[in-house]
């Protein structure tokens, strides 16, 4: 807000001033050619604010009365983000948190209505764009687009159908007297379920499956007994009589005189239970033939890596998480694989590009776009391999053709953070030794045929002729006391040379970046890590020499 | 939800490109460049997608379309309901003895 304000004081042309009013009453919805007069643009703010009193401004307020009064009766963080563009920047802004700005269909004439559909198009909502297309995100095949989805901030519960909204097929893992439910006040969303039944020859049972990921895990499921009341647990046996029923968690069923009985209202009770697992494989509720006769029908089963039970989530697909009295926003999740969407560029700029994620947010600065297409991919024109593992879901991103200040990044930021997004990532401390080649320290020559690698006066000098002739340094000993699933960023310079070169990662899986002829430059790449160690080699595989250095290898976190 | 990993040979691309645009997919579909060699030679296409039921259906009793009865006998299928996204493409990859094209 006050950065706004400022824009409106102190020594501005008024040629800005006229640009930046055109700009923000675009993105409030007219098309105006710039005005010519305050009055013209005055008419227009009012006709935006509306008739409310304490709003309208009068003919002698400031411009700038525009500002807080729209802010106040609307969306003070989208008015921040557009404000970057308010010198008309080429550009543009993809806000996926906001599904006005999303199409199914590539021509932006099908408005996407729910969380599972897929993105045919982008709206770029840094100004109103005439086509629509016009600096949109396009994917024309059906089979290369991203998927929308929708979730609270937090996400916890780990399960989908967590409802059981299509019956008893959506337990995975069942058996016994199982029956779907519906219209069960269980005190949460939809009222459909499971009921158990009970007839003292047949076991029982409806579960969730679990990717086997070690950790500290919370279960839990909403109950309400046939008979009222609520469920009796009174013996550290699972089978026992005096259990009404037991929850299957990850591999066993634990005592039952650890859970926690919650009651909900009415005859609603939510029945937990925290377990510490190594390798789950399930979650879920079991009525032992041994139980007693009790019956009783389940819902809301919520799996969640935590020490305690946290609020309900209801999850149906992998796209659509919703919580009680919580926002859920918008995201796209590109597959990593071939989804992508296509923005024109009309001329080759140069600028920063921003991605925010639900795992954290990127700064590519200062990179030159060339004109043309623009891909938001796993591959093209975002100048890091494999960012988009380390970011995740994808609330928006932001393209313009100038530098950015540090402020400037910041409020982009916090407008994509109040919709889902995580901090910037930031790299940590160095892992690797000698990757500056002091000497030939920790590394092992292994090249092929008539292939060279030559370290010498701080560089590494690798010839190759083909790829059965390669010049190729390894990394000797592997860099241990790396965490699984964390991201980690290497990086390296090429120096000069031209030749077709490869660089190669291993942590529980390969990343390969290879490229050919090139510039000296600084080159970089994310991986998530699969393994405690990573390993490493790089080679060039084509005819020439490329001189290498500085080689990097740091942790990404999510900073502020 | 069932992800779907779509390959076909190098030489059929353009048909199966113009099956799916037929089938209304839009224009070009199968864009990984794939190899049968660990990664020199461009030898496959592949495309990774979410299918539905009509779909899987289709692929049986495929609609009267120029070619789509070349391209499907050609055409490797991988479907899973638990893998997804890059993680199901590499699986799919790996079970057919290709990676990914880098030449």
């Amino acid at each position: 807000m006050s950065k706004i304000t400022t824009d409106f004081v102190g020594n501005e042309s008024l040629a800005t001033t006229k640009s930046r009013l055109t700009s923000i009453l675009e993105y409030w919805g007219y098309t105006p050619s710039l005005y010519t007069n305050w009055g013209g643009a005055r008419t227009d703010m009012n006709s935006l604010l509306g008739s409310t009193a304490v709003a309208i401004i009068g003919a002698t307020e400031l411009a700038g009365t525009f500002l807080p009064k729209i802010n106040f009766l609307n969306d003070t963080d989208a008015v921040i983000i557009n404000a970057l563009f308010s010198a008309l920047e080429i550009g543009f802004i993809q806000d996926f948190s906001d599904p006005d700005t999303l199409y199914t269909d590539a021509a932006g004439a099908v408005l996407l209505t729910a969380p599972g559909q897929t993105i045919g198009l982008v709206a770029d909502k840094s100004r109103v764009r005439s086509p629509i297309t016009s600096y949109a995100g396009v994917q024309a095949s059906a089979g290369l687009r991203p998927t929308y989805g929708r979730a609270p901030k937090s996400r916890r519960n780990l399960l989908t159908q967590t409802e059981f909204a299509n019956g008893v097929t959506d337990a995975q893992t069942r058996g016994g007297l199982l029956g779907a439910v519906s219209g069960v006040d269980f005190g949460v969303f939809t009222g459909t379920g499971l009921s158990f039944g009970y007839d003292g020859t047949t076991l029982t049972y409806a579960y969730k499956n679990s990717t086997p990921v070690n950790g500290t895990y919370t279960f839990s499921v909403y109950v309400v007994m046939d008979s009222g009341g609520p469920p009796a647990f009174g013996s550290a046996i699972a089978s026992n009589v005096a259990n009404d029923f037991a929850l299957y968690v990850g591999t066993t069923t634990p005592s039952p005189l650890t859970y926690v009985v919650e009651p909900v209202g009415g005859n609603i009770y939510r029945v937990s239970c925290t377990a510490i697992l190594v390798s789950p494989t399930g979650f879920g509720v079991i009525k032992y033939i041994t139980n007693s006769a009790r019956t009783f029908s389940v819902s809301a089963y919520q799996n969640e890596l935590s020490t305690a039970v946290t609020p309900y989530q209801k999850v149906t697909t992998a796209f659509d998480m919703t919580e009680a009295g919580v926002n859920s926003y918008g995201y796209t999740r590109l597959d990593r694989a071939d989804d992508k969407l296509t923005v024109t560029l009309p001329s080759s700029i140069t600028g920063d590009l921003m991605l925010f994620g639900r795992n954290g947010s990127w700064l590519e600065a200062g990179v030159t776009l060339p004109s043309g297409a623009f891909d938001l991919g796993p591959t093209g024109t975002v100048r890091t391999p494999g960012i988009l593992s380390a970011l995740g879901d994808l609330v928006g991103d932001v393209v313009i053709a100038r530098t950015t200040s540090t402020e400037e990044r910041d409020l982009a930021k916090r407008y994509f953070a109040g919709r889902g997004a995580a901090g910037w990532l930031e790299t940590g401390a160095e892992l690797l030794t000698n990757g500056g080649f002091a000497d030939g320290t920790g590394w092992t020559n292994t090249s092929t045929g008539t292939g060279t690698a030559v370290i010498s006066g701080g560089q590494a000098t690798l010839t190759g002729v083909d790829a059965s002739n390669r010049g190729a340094l390894l990394l000797t000993t592997d860099v241990t006391g790396i965490t699984i699933g964390q991201p980690y960023m290497i990086q390296w310079q090429i120096m000069s040379g031209t030749a077709n070169s490869q660089v190669v990662v291993n942590s529980g899986g390969v990343v390969v970046d290879r490229f050919g002829a090139t510039v000296a430059e600084t080159r970089r790449a994310v991986f998530i890590a699969g393994a405690t160690t990573i390993g490493f080699s790089f080679n060039v595989y084509g005819a020439g020499t490329v001189v290498f250095d500085n080689f990097s290898i740091k942790p990404l976190t999510v900073g502020a | 939800m069932t992800s779907a990993v779509l390959i076909t040979p190098l030489n059929l691309k353009p048909s199966a490109d113009k099956v799916g645009e037929s089938m209304g997919w839009g224009p070009e579909n199968y864009t990984l460049p794939l190899s049968d060699d660990g990664g020199d030679t461009l030898t496959h296409y592949a495309c990774r997608t979410d299918v539905t039921e009509g779909f899987i259906e289709m692929l049986a009793n495929p609609p009267e379309i120029p070619g789509v009865a070349l391209v499907l006998s050609f055409l490797i299928v991988d479907l899973s309901e638990t893998l997804w996204g890059k993680e199901h493409l590499d699986a799919a990859l790996e079970s057919n003895n290709l990676t990914y094209y880098v030449g």
